[in-house]
């Protein structure tokens, strides 16, 4: 990524997602006109400090992203940055926290079709209410501040493009990824730490009513078991999966926060993915992560379903071992790219 | 203070000036030139987003092209643009008569 495409994405970060694109496209192509003029000009090549003194001209990138706001926005450039990156991790939170509530439902109870339906539909209802309600407060306080914030007299750092040369990363990170690897991982350290088991049948003891009770009603139930599905070999990784599944985590908040990919930050997600094929290399050539047999479920008082299961704990099993084949292919090319891109030069401008 | 005074007394001329020079095509660059020549000097960074509006408004339209390996953008007076212009021209006309007898 060169200078001109750094001011763009600086200039970029500040707009409103719905025009982004084509602002920058066009500003692109004005900043390359303003270039090839100076080239023509002196009839020299162009160079860094030819490039940045274009850039000066042109001007601050929250100016330039102002002057295509406008007043008609809630909040504008110069706290836009911000709120997104305060109200995005609090809708985060927000959806992590209901998606928690309705997957430890769905994992610790056994309940009918209709029982399911309804709570998704709450769950949604809730959902949506408790984002709606967050960000509100969030933008109320942010179109406060933008409007009064000026009058603190807060002292503005005056813009130099010399600091763009210190901007390392050659990508911008859209934070859909991050998110999705955030709330997936959320949900497998909640899964695989607090729900390790199968439930057969549909009730829970509860300490509040100290009885066996279903969810989220389904009358007298008895004969209650709980499996557990995965062996005591994958208990052994579960520390060092939870590290993993930890660091992610800060990775990914890490990498949204800041909008772009830099040297340590690249550093990082390459010894971040080394540390996951080691683990899965290890996992892989080890005994068997699924822990449940045939037998098991005998002994739990499923004679037919134990008859039959043998095949389908082969087919699972089989299945695990491709999950960490593909994760360790996979982190393998993830380690490539982020290699290839740190030592990739910019590259020069025209 | 006097710096903003002028900037609002240049804005309104800048869209009549700017909507005068798009009877035929043309990109951001090559209408900041033509309106410099004409000695109308307007920056990058009022000129784009100018046209943006205008174009919102219905005044312009506008069209992507590649040109030479780069895309660019070119701006023209859509029909409510070309039925405004001759108004606003009156318009202008009207004005400018009645300062230069205010300020004789």
């Amino acid at each position: 990524m060169n200078l001109l495409d750094l001011y763009v994405t600086e200039v970029g970060r500040r707009l409103p997602q719905k025009t982004r694109a084509d602002i920058e496209a066009e500003i692109r192509s004005a900043l390359q006109d303003l270039v090839d003029e100076r080239t023509q000009a002196t009839g020299k090549p162009i160079d860094d400090e030819r490039v940045l003194a274009v850039l000066n001209e042109y001007g601050d990138p929250e100016k330039v992203a102002a002057s295509y706001v406008g007043d008609r926005y809630l909040i504008g450039p110069k706290l836009y940055t911000t709120f997104v990156k305060v109200v995005f991790p609090v809708v985060l939170f927000t959806v992590i926290l209901v998606l928690t509530g309705l997957g430890s439902w769905l994992f610790l109870t056994h309940s009918t079709t209709e029982d399911w339906i309804q709570l998704v539909a709450q769950t949604i209802g809730n959902l949506v209410g408790s984002v709606l309600l967050t960000s509100g407060i969030i933008t109320i306080i942010f179109a406060i501040l933008e409007r009064t914030v000026p009058e603190f007299g807060l002292k503005k750092v005056e813009w130099d493009p010399h600091r763009l040369l210190k901007l390392q990363p050659p990508d911008r990170i859209r934070p859909g990824i991050p998110i999705v690897i955030i709330v997936l991982t959320c949900l497998a350290i909640r899964v695989f730490n607090f729900s390790p088991g199968i439930w057969v049948g549909g009730a829970t003891f509860t300490s509040v009513t100290e009885a066996w009770q279903c969810y989220p009603s389904c009358g007298t139930y008895t004969n209650v078991w709980s499996l557990s599905f995965l062996s005591a070999t994958f208990d052994r990784y579960l520390y060092a999966l939870d590290v993993l599944w930890g660091l992610s985590i800060i990775l990914c908040v890490l990498l949204v926060s800041q909008g772009y990919w830099r040297t340590w930050t690249r550093g990082a997600d390459i010894g971040l993915k080394a540390l996951w094929i080691g683990l899965a290399a290890m996992m892989l050539a080890g005994p068997s992560l699924i822990g449940i047999t045939p037998a098991d479920l005998k002994a739990a008082g499923f004679p037919d379903v134990a008859a039959q299961a043998s095949s389908s704990i082969d087919l699972v099993n089989q299945m695990v071992r491709v999950m960490l084949g593909l994760m360790i292919v996979l982190s393998a090319e993830v380690i490539v790219r982020q290699l290839t891109r740190l030592l990739r030069r910019p590259k020069p401008l025209a | 203070m006097i710096g903003n005074l002028i900037l609002e007394l240049r804005r309104g001329v800048i869209v009549l000036g700017v909507l005068s020079q798009l009877d035929e095509e043309r990109y951001g660059y090559a209408l900041i030139n033509c309106l410099k020549e004409k000695g109308l000097e307007v920056d990058q960074g009022t000129l784009y987003p100018l046209l943006r509006r205008l174009e919102s408004q219905g005044l312009l339209e506008s069209s992507w092209r590649i040109e030479a390996d780069r895309p660019r953008r070119y701006y023209v007076l859509s029909k409510a643009g070309r039925e405004l212009l001759p108004r606003l021209t009156t318009e202008w006309t009207e004005i400018v008569s009645a300062m230069n007898k205010m300020l004789k």
